[in-house]
């Protein structure tokens, strides 16, 4: 239980087990007093859930961190004991109350009260500008939060665990990803300053974006598959250097790529000059029957708004876009399913999956138009043929079709869904991050399904965060960074590797 | 945007409730008997038990929660303490022992509404469904016919006049709306309901005792609906078994047209103070006009549906206004 006085906190040989996953696998990690600590490694690598360890919202299987304040171990664990430690999390999305003004928010669950616990409502003001000042932000204590940017919001969270929760161990969840390129200097010159005033502070500053991490702190950690493989002096290192130990040595994936997509033949879907949203500035592309396109890229890179533009989901993008030729407005949702888009969303629970509802309803909801007679009644035995094709060909493990689809595990649910974006016969087909939330023994029929079902009479477009998943089934690439196309790899050509993607996405530099 | 502009948009978005009010009294004054002081004050001196219901059902709605018993709390906590204080105990020369076990057991019936909805996790509208049933039952097995005649200690609150104008009632309500603009405003437990209200896991990650916050709502309703109740039988110097029943709609449209949220963390005291007014003055000028009993109501819920609907353009306003 003795810690080196010089250190802010040590992670000693913490595991955290989930059912059937290893998230963090005996990991040791030290962070010294007045260091900026980098945290880097994929999605998945177990960063999220080392520091939900450390902040106390999960409880280690095995091991402890200790502070010079006490620990947290297996037994002792929790958010209110994180904070007596002196431990605060700042999370990209910060947990605020968006109808409330800006001091009620800092002062959340510890308003100092006076006689009787009725407050002093100048103090908080007071204390709440002071805040809002050494941030240097734009605000007043009385603004409505969620009147406020994110990145202010973001700002002000980092405030309130510095300046109100007073707390000296400070794990940066992220929160730079939505940062413009001037506040980061801001913040970095805070950061400085802040441990310049209080040597004991330490921050710990968790990202996957290598050049934040180059720029901003002394020494840097790197997670993969649940270990810490590294702890690297920043000064000594390059950026191509830490991606590596990031990637790691990449077993190459078996790809069962046999059809070959009609590149001859006219393109099914032609893009030019389409710029939606803010984070999309420029993108051209043509898609052939028959293809598979990745579109990979950081949060922000424009790949999500792009997809949407395609959807109709941004009413008001601008260019062209052009299916077999001819122009088509994506005004709506409903424009877009006439002109033979389909589309998977993100968030499968909320956006997708009718809850409550059978098997076969969710199977089928988006095949009614083509399954109703013309009073609109639903013919149900050729529902339930369809539903049972679905079923049996992707091999759904489900009780019945009449069994509500809450039951099923997250890669069932998704194959349903991914059975019915066929029905109406689509000539393009959005996926937006098709294996997210899908356990493992679900994930290769789900990819089998997209290369040999889903693009035989269409073009696919797939986002993905898993580098291996766009390199396993991918006929092109294209990568995003900061509003445009920056490379496009081609299968077969070189370059079409794990590594090469992970490193365009960064924005590292990589001869091509 | 002109500063004239900027004003009717301010007005609109913060304050309709207080627009609307001052147009129904500009609406008034072409009536004859609206605008005297005796009038006002009967109105008010009307309005004064639903104004505690309201008052009530404010604060669970706070923490997104509803409770439909309090129209039988309403009934229950002074039927309840008039059979045994002065039935059972003839505890008659000391009204004041009544007084007390009403409002004791108003805020007994909004705790066991709160430890059922939030301990065991029910949701409240269901609990609360069935306390409204169950203590109306309660209230018709007590006082089948109605009890008539009150010791006058206890019907005091509800009512007497002071110097012969001013009713006791329209002072406490005044003074109940002013504890509850203390406590949201300017109280710790205020700021731990809307912050609750409006995003439970922030005010849970924050520290905030969320489960005692919310059982402290609903036993603040309760008290406030058996005070109301407690006024409303002063007032009408009796208790009856269907006293309040189905009075319950018109509590939750004051609350909402108040600009309270059913969504939770959201709503003001003095928004709730004058939609409770703004109910009774359209009661009140429709009397006056001499509107026949049978389409008052017709009228009323159109005049609500407007009202509604007008408050729930503030949130557009709003974002209209952060947009330009």
């Amino acid at each position: 239980m003795t810690l080196d006085p010089s250190l802010s906190f040590a992670v000693q040989g913490v595991t955290r087990r989930f059912p059937g996953v290893l998230a963090v696998d005996s990991v040791d990690l030290d962070v010294r007093k007045g260091e900026i600590h980098g945290l880097i490694g994929k999605n998945g690598a177990g960063k999220s859930v080392l520091v939900s360890l450390v902040a106390g919202l999960l409880a280690p299987s095995q091991g402890q961190i200790v502070t010079d304040r006490g620990a947290l171990t297996p037994s002792q664990s929790g958010p209110s004991r994180a904070k007596k430690l002196g431990i605060a999390l700042v999370t990209q999305e910060p947990a605020f109350a968006a109808d409330l003004s800006v001091a009620d928010n800092l002062f959340m669950g510890r308003h100092p009260g006076g006689r009787l616990n009725f407050l002093s409502p100048g103090i908080t003001r007071q204390q709440s500008a002071d805040v809002i000042g050494q941030l240097g932000l734009r605000a007043r204590p009385e603004d409505r939060m969620g009147d406020l940017p994110l990145e202010t919001q973001q700002l002000l969270a980092f405030g309130r665990a510095v300046f109100i929760e007073k707390a000296r161990t400070i794990l940066l969840d992220e929160i730079t990803a939505s940062l413009t390129s001037e506040r980061k200097e801001s913040l970095l010159r805070l950061l400085r300053r802040l441990i310049n005033d209080q040597p004991d502070l330490s921050f710990t500053l968790i990202s996957h974006h290598v050049s934040e991490v180059m720029g901003f702190t002394d020494r840097v950690s790197v997670m993969r598959d649940g270990e810490r493989v590294a702890t690297l002096e920043t000064a000594k290192t390059t950026g191509r250097e830490l991606a590596d130990w990031i990637v790691g040595d990449v077993a190459r994936t078996e790809i069962n790529y046999t059809d070959q997509p009609e590149f001859s033949a006219k393109p099914v879907v032609k893009v030019q000059a389409l710029k939606a949203g803010r984070s999309l500035i420029h993108l051209d592309f043509e898609l052939h029957r028959g293809e598979v396109l990745g579109f990979a890229g950081l949060e922000g890179s424009g790949k999500d708004a792009a997809i949407e533009a395609l959807y109709g989901l941004v009413p008001n993008y601008g260019g062209s876009i052009a299916m077999d030729g001819a122009d088509v407005q994506m005004k709506s949702p409903k424009a877009a399913q006439t002109a033979g888009v389909s589309f998977l969303p993100k968030h499968r629970e909320e956006q997708a999956v009718i809850q409550n509802r059978s098997v076969l309803e969710n199977a089928i909801i988006a095949g009614l138009p083509v399954l109703t007679n013309r009073l609109g009644f639903v013919r149900r035995a050729e529902c339930e043929a369809v539903a049972r094709s679905i079923v049996t060909r992707l091999k759904v493990k489900t009780p019945g079709l009449d069994v509500p689809i809450d039951g099923l595990s997250g890669g069932n649910k998704q194959k349903i869904l991914l059975g019915r974006l066929s029905l109406t016969a689509p000539r393009l087909v959005l996926l937006n991050e098709p294996t997210r939330g899908v356990d493992i023994s679900a994930k290769p029929d789900i990819l089998k399904m997209i290369r040999e079902d889903l693009s035989r009479d269409a073009g696919v477009i797939m986002i993905s965060e898993s580098e291996e998943e766009l390199a396993e089934i991918c006929d092109r690439i294209l990568i995003f960074y900061q509003g445009r196309v920056v490379r496009e790899l081609k299968r077969g050509k070189p370059g079409f590797d794990v590594e090469t993607i992970y490193k365009a996405i960064q924005g590292v530099e990589v001869p091509a | 945007m002109t500063s004239v502009n900027k004003f009717i948009f301010l007005v609109l978005e913060k304050h309709l409730i207080w627009a609307l009010l001052a147009l129904l009294c500009l609406a008034g004054l072409a009536v004859p008997g609206f605008l005297s002081a005796r009038n006002i004050l009967n109105v008010m001196w009307a309005a004064a038990p639903l104004g505690c219901m309201v008052l009530g059902l404010f604060f669970v709605l706070l923490t997104a929660n509803v409770d439909l018993s309090l129209e039988s709390t309403f009934a229950l906590a002074p039927a309840l303490a008039i059979v045994l204080f002065f039935q059972s105990l003839s505890l008659d020369s000391y009204p004041i022992l009544a007084v007390l076990g009403t409002l004791l057991f108003g805020a007994l019936a909004g705790l066991v509404n709160g430890i059922f909805s939030v301990k065991l996790r029910v949701s409240s509208f269901l609990v609360s469904l069935g306390t409204m049933l169950l203590m109306r039952g309660i209230v018709v097995y007590l006082i089948p016919e109605g009890i008539y005649y009150l010791p006058e200690g206890y019907v005091y609150l509800g009512s007497a006049k002071l110097f012969g104008i001013m009713p006791v009632a329209v002072l406490v309500w005044i003074a109940i709306f002013l504890v509850a603009w203390l406590l949201i405003d300017r109280h710790r437990l205020g700021k731990d309901i809307l912050a609750l209200g409006n995003n439970e896991h922030a005010a849970f990650v924050a520290g905030v005792n969320i489960e005692r916050t919310k059982i402290i709502c609903f036993a603040i309703a309760g008290f406030l609906a058996s005070l109301g109740g407690l006024l409303e039988v002063g007032r009408l110097e009796s208790v009856v078994a269907d006293m309040g029943q189905g009075d319950i709609m018109m509590v939750f449209a004051g609350t909402i047209l108040g600009g309270t949220a059913m969504t939770g963390g959201k709503g003001n005291v003095g928004g709730v103070f004058a939609a409770v007014l703004v109910i009774a003055i359209i009661e009140n000028l429709m009397n006056l006009h001499g509107v026949p009993p049978s389409i008052r109501q017709v009228v009323f819920g159109a005049v609500l549906l407007v009202a509604i609907y007008l408050a729930s353009l503030q949130e557009r306003l709003r974002h209209a206004r952060l947009e330009s």
